[in-house]
């Protein structure tokens, strides 16, 4: 499959990527990674087709991960899965970062597959999001008038929408350090780990003496947006956690979630699976901090 | 605007000039001509394109040549000097990323088998990883030197897991319950099912005669299409409809009617320059392996694509020959005219074994190459090329394809071709286009017409002006639709369909769906539901190829035998097709043409090696025909090569193709002023699986592809849907833009309906439907097809996916 026909265009700083994106509008797309726009191109399913496509990888500023104790993690928009799922920082403080981003795809798209790309193509699947709502991260996103923040569960307004305007770019992404005794899972049902998930879980949990002092739970491709389930939140936060409140909690989860029916599975069968993997997430999660993790 | 870009190539240095929107894909393909980094699913999920930028693996398609520019690329042509897999290869999923589970490996008991792929006919020898009772993995056999390598999309990988266990999989047996069509069911038992079958077929067959009731049989998968046949001559029925007008007899009976035997490309020792005509052999095997083309590559084999499709391997052709969809034999006798009057032939064969040589050079002289141009649209220049490289270089062999069957011109094209192997002395020459010796099993024949059985007769079939189809046991799909509609010669009462969808793969698709709900019974085994098993009375649940012991001996030109073991269990009910048909048959008193339990008949077939089944399936897996590249062995009436043939004339044929019979095409008018054909995406098998999600978002879409100045012309954009009208009817389909493409030619993707659409509109089957914009009647008088290649369209907006 070819691609269409586009003008390739490659700011070399920020501002010239920012007038670039400003005049042309929806004619123009960003490129980061690309194997989501490079996809939909090839489908033709962003319509009109984009006639400017714009390389940000020369943009320096982009592509970095750090951590500091104080202030946590801070992934540029640039970094790609496999180097975010490999760094040993993101494995021990934000495992369950971690674990979605190396759940995402094969190899070889983790290569060049990066965050801002995963959470900007705002798909209700994005691999990333629930992982990165449940550890409370947020964006930076730049403009020319300056930059805002923006928690990453406000960030997505629909399928393929977020809140970013025309001319912003998605810069950074910042995750907070976790809570002492606290820790994050994010697990995902596909039919194949390289697929898209069917239903993708993240669990946050804080633990104080057998009582859960916070707790979030975020869902992916269980409705149009990667979503919060604050009922199910709710009735974990302040109560000792043994296995009838983790069914009770699973199940409110479930009826939170609004999936929908598609090739890949029937809205039946994920709010199903969004029982077991929730249910799943905070086990493990228990697990994790009695033996000590993060 | 093109860019310049510097990079290092497998230790080389390179600079090219490459378009903002290539791939680094395309760039190792259109310049490198590298046949081992091909471009599979094309959107990054089948890992076929893989290599290492700057020490990381990346998926080629997904990035931009331009990005490139100053990096160092790796490719397995650099790692591997063998056509062999490179441990890198293996590594490209060392987490079993691909594994269609989301189980930890090794929480499960698991199983490895080998089989042999059951999706198309290229049958590559895989292994099965099998988990808990599913199927989980398909990877390539490399332990048995089997051919093993996977179309490059991996399409068993990415879809057999999800077949066997999709949601929609029929599990039961199904009676029709509201109006035909109106998606209204209730489950039965099977001893209901099988009563009902037997009950109405006996009832029709005393009332009216076996004639009465069709069977409709799709592409052999393993011995179901044998059981079928086999039943309709026990039962006495001579209307058996198959995809014969459009695959097969169309090239084997010319073959068979010019030289005496049907021939194939030898693999064994390879030819010097390969003519891949009509197919894309890369993406689906039926004939010359990729293993072959790899090995030949190597030996600095040549290759020339004829097809108005840039194919992946017009890519890296000495030769792409864009030929005008229904040129075919018009561009045959081009090449044939070069070769006799520049006296390129094999002298010795012409002189000695030919018959008609000389009728054959007069003719020769009624047409011109300006002629030739003008039909094929193929500049002469590149004619004369063709035909002298073809002629020069030996051994050559030419690998044909389906495209070139689906006309109404078919058999005269194929007899050309034939003819111009002959007389180039490429036949049954090391390298050449060769005969084979079947592999010791009993002929596919034998078992479709057991002893005692009532055989063919022409006097009660449909079709029987089809001479040669009749000969091949088949009844073309128009004589259906004849019969259904018109009443011509007589009305048609009941139908089984087995293996095959004829609302999608029947020609005249209106007609047809109008002929099928004229049916006063119909039973349809299936796997999933379909259009057409959406107007049966009756609908069964089949088992897939793994999940009973089967034989593979299709396709039948290549003469071989496999055995498919089964792996799994079949989901619920499901019952193996020939289990299904043996059942029947007993019930209804055939029993003595039948066994006890179908799988008695694979011994049967397997008789003349002298192992039984599980013999087989453990020593041998695959028994595979023999070359006895006996030169000037012509098995025609004459015993030479037959230009001149005095058997067809006989029965009523034209005795020697000629320029008339050959250019006898549909001319474009002021209304229909574009050409249509058609393509199958690599992504589906036919019309199948169009709701398995893993390669449903590989091509999510129908797609028309046309140059962009022609569509610019017509106030199209790229991505809007079209419609695409013939005089026949109209259809909506994406349009993408293909600059290679020739300004006249559209090209339109077959075999499309919609799952999702649900029973009310029996899936969506009018939607995209290739079938919509083809004919029943101006068929080939031979076998029976109608247009499907170069038909008169026209293009326009469409408002979206619905017209």
């Amino acid at each position: 499959m070819q691609l269409p026909k586009f003008e390739y265009l490659t700011p070399g700083t920020i501002d010239e990527a920012f007038s670039i994106l400003l005049e042309y509008g929806d004619n123009a797309r960003v490129l980061a990674g690309g194997t989501d726009l490079l996809v939909k191109m090839k489908h033709r399913s962003l319509i009109p087709l984009p006639e400017y496509v714009v390389n940000i990888k020369k943009i320096p500023g982009l592509n970095f991960i750090s951590y500091d104790e104080e202030e946590g993690l801070r992934i540029g928009a640039l970094a790609t899965m496999q180097e975010i799922k490999s760094l040993l920082a993101v494995r021990q403080y934000f495992p369950s970062l971690a674990q979605a981003a190396g759940l995402l795809s094969t190899p070889q798209i983790r290569n060049m597959a990066t965050i801002g790309g995963n959470l900007c193509n705002a798909s209700p699947a994005a691999e990333t999001a629930p992982a990165l709502i449940t550890s409370a991260a947020t964006v930076k996103i730049v403009g020319q008038s300056g930059e805002r923040t923006v928690a990453v569960e406000d960030l997505f307004t629909g399928p393929g929408e977020t809140v970013i305007q025309k001319g912003e770019l998605l810069a950074e992404i910042q995750v907070p350090n976790p809570l002492p005794n606290s820790t994050g899972v994010y697990l995902k049902h596909g039919k194949r780990l390289s697929d898209i998930a069917i239903v993708g879980v993240g669990v946050s949990i804080t633990m104080d003496d057998g009582v859960c002092t916070d707790a979030k739970i975020a869902l992916a491709s269980a409705g149009p947006t990667p979503m919060r389930v604050r009922r199910a939140e709710e009735l974990i936060k302040g109560q000792k956690v043994g296995q009838e409140l983790i069914e009770e909690v699973a199940k409110i989860a479930s009826e939170e979630s609004k999936p929908m029916d598609d090739l890949r599975a029937y809205a039946e069968y994920r709010k199903e699976k969004v029982v077991v993997l929730v249910g799943e997430a905070i086990k493990q999660g228990l697990q994790q901090i009695r033996l000590g993790g993060s | 605007m093109k860019q310049t870009i510097r990079l290092t190539i497998n230790g080389g240095p390179y600079e090219f000039a490459v378009e903002p929107n290539q791939t680094l894909m395309e760039i190792l393909r259109s310049e490198m001509k590298y046949g081992g980094t091909k471009e599979g699913c094309s959107v990054g999920k089948c890992g076929t394109c893989a290599v290492i930028m700057n020490g990381k693996t990346v998926t080629s398609c997904l990035l931009l040549a331009v990005e490139a520019d100053g990096k160092n690329i790796l490719t397995t042509e650099g790692l591997s000097g063998e056509a062999e897999f490179h441990p890198f290869h293996e590594a490209f999923t060392p987490e079993g990323v691909m594994r269609a589970t989301s189980d930890t490996p090794g929480m499960k008991s698991r199983g490895e088998y080998f089989t042999f792929c059951h999706l198309c006919c290229g049958h590559c020898s895989i292994k099965v990883g099998v988990e808990d009772g599913k199927v989980v993995d398909i990877a390539p056999d490399m332990e048995s030197g089997f051919p093993n390598e996977l179309c490059p999309l991996k399409k068993s990988r990415l879809s057999v897991p999800d077949i066997l266990t999709h949601p929609d999989r029929l599990q039961y047996p199904l009676k029709r319950v509201g109006e035909r069509g109106e998606g209204k069911w209730q489950r039965i038992s099977w001893d209901e099912a099988l009563d009902t079958i037997t009950s109405r077929f006996t009832e029709i067959k005393e009332q009216h005669g076996p004639d009465y009731v069709a069977m409709c049989l799709g592409e052999p998968k393993g011995m179901e299409f044998a059981f079928g046949q086999r039943f309709a001559s026990a039962f006495g029925t001579n209307n058996v409809f198959t995809p014969g007008w459009s695959c097969g007899p169309p090239n084997a009976s010319p073959s068979i009617n010019t030289c005496g035997w049907n021939m194939v490309v030898d693999e064994t020792h390879r030819p010097n320059l390969l003519v891949v005509w009509g197919l894309n052999i890369n993406h689906m095997s039926w004939g010359v392996r990729r293993e072959t083309l790899v090995e030949g590559f190597k030996e600095g084999m040549k290759l020339i694509v004829v097809d108005p499709r840039r194919i992946d391997l017009a890519d890296i052709a000495d030769m792409w020959i864009k030929i005008r969809p229904g040129g075919d034999g018009a561009l045959a006798m081009g090449l044939l005219k070069v070769v006799i009057e520049e006296k390129l032939y094999d002298e010795d064969t012409v002189k000695n074994w030919t018959v008609g040589f000389d009728q054959l050079a007069e003719h020769m002289k009624t047409f011109s190459l300006e002629d030739v141009e003008r039909v094929t649209l193929v500049p002469r220049q590149q004619i004369i090329a063709f035909a002298r490289l073809y002629a020069t270089t030996k051994p050559a062999a030419i690998q044909w394809g389906n495209a070139v069957d689906q006309n109404p011109n078919q058999y005269q094209n194929n007899r050309a071709t034939a003819i111009l192997r002959g007389i180039t002395g490429n036949l049954n020459t090391k390298g050449g286009d060769v005969f084979l010796t079947n592999a010791p099993f009993t002929r596919p024949g034998r078992f479709y017409f057991p002893a005692g059985a009532k055989s063919r007769s022409t006097a009660n079939s449909l079709g029987q002006e089809y001479k040669i189809a009749m000969n091949s046991a088949y009844v073309p799909a128009p004589a259906m639709i004849r019969s259904l509609l018109e009443g011509e010669p007589y009305k048609l009462k009941a139908a089984w369909v087995i293996l095959s969808d004829p609302i999608l793969s029947y020609p005249d698709a209106d007609a047809t769906f109008e002929a099928f709900k004229q049916l006063e019974f119909l039973v349809v085994n299936e796997l999933f539901m379909t259009p057409t098993a959406a107007l049966a009375d009756i609908v069964l649940p089949v088992a897939w190829g793994m999940e009973h012991n089967e034989l593979g001996y299709w396709p039948g030109w290549q003469k071989q035998i496999r055995a498919h073991p089964k792996i799994v269990d079949a989901p619920g009910e499901c019952w193996p097709d020939t289990k299904i048909v043996n059942e029947v048959a007993k019930k209804m008193g055939l029993g003595e043409y039948f066994w006890e339990d179908d799988e008695e008949a694979l011994d049967y077939m397997l008789e003349p090696s002298g192992m039984d089944f599980d013999e087989f399936k453990q020593k041998k897996r695959q028994l595979v025909p023999t070359h006895g590249y006996r030169k000037h062995h012509y098995g025609t009436p004459s015993g030479k090569i037959e230009i001149y043939s005095e058997k067809l004339e006989k029965m009523g044929y034209a005795p020697m193709p000629t320029w008339e019979l050959v250019t006898a095409l549909p001319e474009m008018t002021e209304e229909f002023p574009l050409l249509l054909s058609n393509f199958k995406e690599e992504a589906y098998v036919l019309s199948g699986y169009k709701h398995v999600a893993s390669l449903r978002s590989i091509r999510p879409q129908p797609t028309v592809e046309l140059n962009p100045e022609t569509a610019e012309k017509l106030g199209l954009r790229e991505g809007d849907w079209v419609n695409i009208e013939t005089k026949n009817g109209k259809i909506s389909q994406q349009l993408y833009f293909t600059p290679e493409l020739h300004p006249k030619v559209a090209l339109a993707s077959f075999g499309w309906w919609f799952p999702e659409d649900g029973p009310e509109t029996q899936y969506g089957w009018k939607r995209a439907n290739l079938n919509v914009l083809t004919e029943h009647e101006n068929t080939s008088k031979e076998c029976g097809s109608p247009w499907c290649r170069g038909i008169p369209c026209r293009i326009s907006k469409a408002e979206g996916p619905n017209g």
